[in-house]
């Protein structure tokens, strides 16, 4: 992380991916785990052609197997192969952990830019149901909603957004303040350019870099709320797998073979790590003065 | 032939706390412009000076409507500036336009210079392509740039280019009316001086008034047709240029023109060294609020606070022992009713 310090920020001389990209090639490590991530999507796109196995195929004849030529995570107590089970689960948790972020970011950027920019009751009322959300732990929060709303795939999804919109709000509001007070923003309201035409024009670039920050840190948090509503029953629904309800299913099993919480584990930890760990990459180069090194 | 463009009456900006958190504590809010007056003519320069924090670009602010009014009002070419709806102010934001101090905040670093100067054109219809690049190469040669510079971004040009591009964008419109705050305050001596030429020449092409607001009395002495001075949110001494200059008559104008720096020995003033700080705005002494610092105050300074009575031709002094002077300039253009 030491390596962006030594070249001050030059946002603007610049493209972000050739920057990105740069602060990429500079950090060994952090090279390794965007090979690592590139591999987990492609393996959660391809899933149907890379599994071995049907995911949700049954077999008596072979339970609890430990790895093998056959298996390589070995079998879980119906008999389903555990590394296709993880292979389609990485689709269901990157998806709903990529695609409920996204949502979030765009929905909670809109109202923070809103409340930010026009200030008065529309900044009241949305300040408040935004702290009131903030409030609740996400999971509490995904815990309700869940229960309220049920538990398919686009359910997770507003689970999820409902409990991040939040986090994004609160920052572009006080990105858009901090940008509403600078000259050229009021400069532009001198020369008569109306309300959207700044947002769009000076506000919105100006703010996007901490977004995409707080955006691919919170892919990450996605991922592991999405595991962990799975655990509890309240996600991804067997015989559908997902990383949190593999880990559910085994814990039940956990004397008969430990191979699918393990595998299920690791492949949410190395998920979040990565993510992380790039995460970091992207806000060393977009957001340089929130570097904690 | 003088014909009064902008007329500004007891206009007041209070910033309060929205909540008061203690209520047992004095209240905090800040009285930054306190029941000011005054008229600018066509082609006219009023120069605003005063210290820093005195309320000089708050009024700027508050003239143009960057700033909502507390009290007072503002009337611009007929029009009360404070009762347009806010779509009926921004179609009169082509006739009134602000230089900024700061040419490095005020120019977007994301934006070429052409997307820069564009953008006032694209707000008032001036949507074609060729017509702003026409405009935009004018403008340009106007303030002493190239038309190759179109292309650039801010941060290849110096302070006093930059603050050219700004004055193009202030000008791209044609206004009547620009507020000019400390528009040469962040630049090198002598790249101030350039600025404010080029601002006088473009102020007598296009005949635009300027509120030129400055703490430099050199740049105001070179630039304003009348100066108003400035202290704790209230103008205590406005005039024209000549007299202010050569016969002030509130204390804190003589001593504001004794700490100017002369180069010839023989004219300078003997220094008029005022003790103690600016008070705070959120507690301005009661009656006139210079006299906590006022060589000549009087148990009655802090009783009454002074009104702005005329001491000359056109020459308004809020001191209670201001006194009708001799001094004779020609008939005084607008001769300003006491707030």
């Amino acid at each position: 992380m030491s390596a962006v310090a030594e070249k001050p920020a030059r946002m603007d001389d610049n493209g972000l991916i050739v920057q990105l990209w740069a602060a990429i090639r500079r950090e060994p490590i952090t090279q390794f785990f965007l090979f690592i991530l590139i591999i987990i999507m492609v393996v959660a796109a391809f899933a149907d052609f890379i599994a071995p196995y049907n995911p949700v195929q049954q077999s008596l004849l072979r339970l609890n197997q430990m790895p093998s030529a056959d298996h390589w995570l070995g079998t879980d107590h119906y008999g389903r192969d555990v590394l296709s089970r993880i292979i389609y689960g990485a689709r269901n948790s990157l998806l709903i952990g990529i695609i409920s972020p996204i949502i979030a970011a765009v929905v909670g950027t809109f109202l923070g830019v809103v409340a930010g920019y026009f200030g008065g009751w529309a900044d009241r009322l949305i300040s408040r149901v935004v702290d009131l959300l903030l409030a609740f732990p996400a999971l509490l929060l995904g815990i309700l909603v869940a229960a309220a709303l049920g538990s398919g795939f686009w359910d997770m999804v507003a689970v999820l957004t409902v409990a991040f919109a939040p986090q994004f709000a609160r920052i572009a509001r006080a990105s858009t303040l901090a940008m509403r007070s600078e000259p050229f923003v009021e400069a532009a309201v001198s020369c008569g350019v109306g309300p959207l035409r700044i947002i769009a024009r000076h506000i919105l670039p100006n703010i996007s870099g901490s977004i995409v920050v707080v955006l691919t840190l919170w892919i990450a948090t996605a991922i592991r709320l999405e595991a962990t509503l799975s655990f509890l029953g309240l996600g991804t629904q067997a015989p559908n797998p997902s990383w949190g309800n593999i880990i559910r299913d085994g814990l039940n099993n956990i004397f008969g073979s430990s191979w699918p919480i393990i595998a299920a584990g690791a492949a949410i930890t190395l998920t979040v790590l990565a993510f992380n760990m790039v995460g970091d990459a992207v806000r060393d180069v977009l957001d340089p003065e929130t570097r904690d090194d | 032939m003088t014909e009064k463009l902008l007329e500004v009456r007891n206009l007041s900006k209070i910033f309060a706390p929205r909540f008061r958190i203690n209520p047992l504590k004095k209240d905090s809010s800040v009285r930054a412009v306190d029941n000011v007056s005054f008229d600018i003519d066509r082609g006219e320069t009023l120069a605003l000076v005063g210290e820093s924090g005195c309320g000089k670009s708050t009024t700027g602010r508050l003239v143009l409507r960057l700033l909502d009014a507390s009290e007072g009002q503002v009337t611009f070419d007929g029009q009360n500036v404070n009762a347009l709806s806010s779509s009926e102010l921004r179609k009169l934001r082509s006739q009134m336009q602000i230089v900024f101090q700061d040419p490095f905040g005020s120019l977007s670093p994301r934006r070429t210079v052409e997307q820069i100067i564009a953008e006032p054109m694209a707000a008032f219809g001036i949507t074609r392509r060729a017509e702003q690049r026409e405009r935009i190469t004018t403008l340009l040669q106007q303030v002493g740039l190239s038309p190759d510079d179109m292309r650039k971004y801010p941060r290849q040009f110096s302070g006093g280019q930059r603050q050219r591009i700004g004055i193009a964008r202030a000008i791209a419109l044609g206004p009547s009316f620009v507020v000019a705050d400390e528009p040469v305050s962040a630049l090198d001596v002598s790249v101030q001086a350039q600025i404010v030429n080029l601002m006088q020449d473009i102020q007598k092409q296009h005949r635009m008034a300027y509120l030129f607001i400055s703490h430099d009395l050199a740049i105001v002495r070179h630039i304003a047709d009348r100066v108003a001075v400035m202290y704790l949110g209230r103008i205590i001494e406005i005039g024209p240029k000549a007299t202010v200059f050569s016969a002030p008559q509130h204390p804190y104008t003589q001593a504001l023109l004794s700490a100017a720096p002369a180069i010839d020995p023989k004219k300078r003033a003997r220094r008029i060294v005022l003790t103690g700080d600016v008070p705070s705005p959120s507690a301005i002494p009661s009656g006139c609020s210079f006299r906590t610092r006022c060589p000549l105050a009087q148990p009655i300074c802090a009783q009454e606070q002074p009104p702005l009575k005329t001491v000359a031709a056109g020459q308004l002094t809020a001191c209670h022992f201001a006194e009708p002077h001799p001094i004779k300039i020609q008939s005084s253009p607008t001769p300003l009713t006491t707030a």
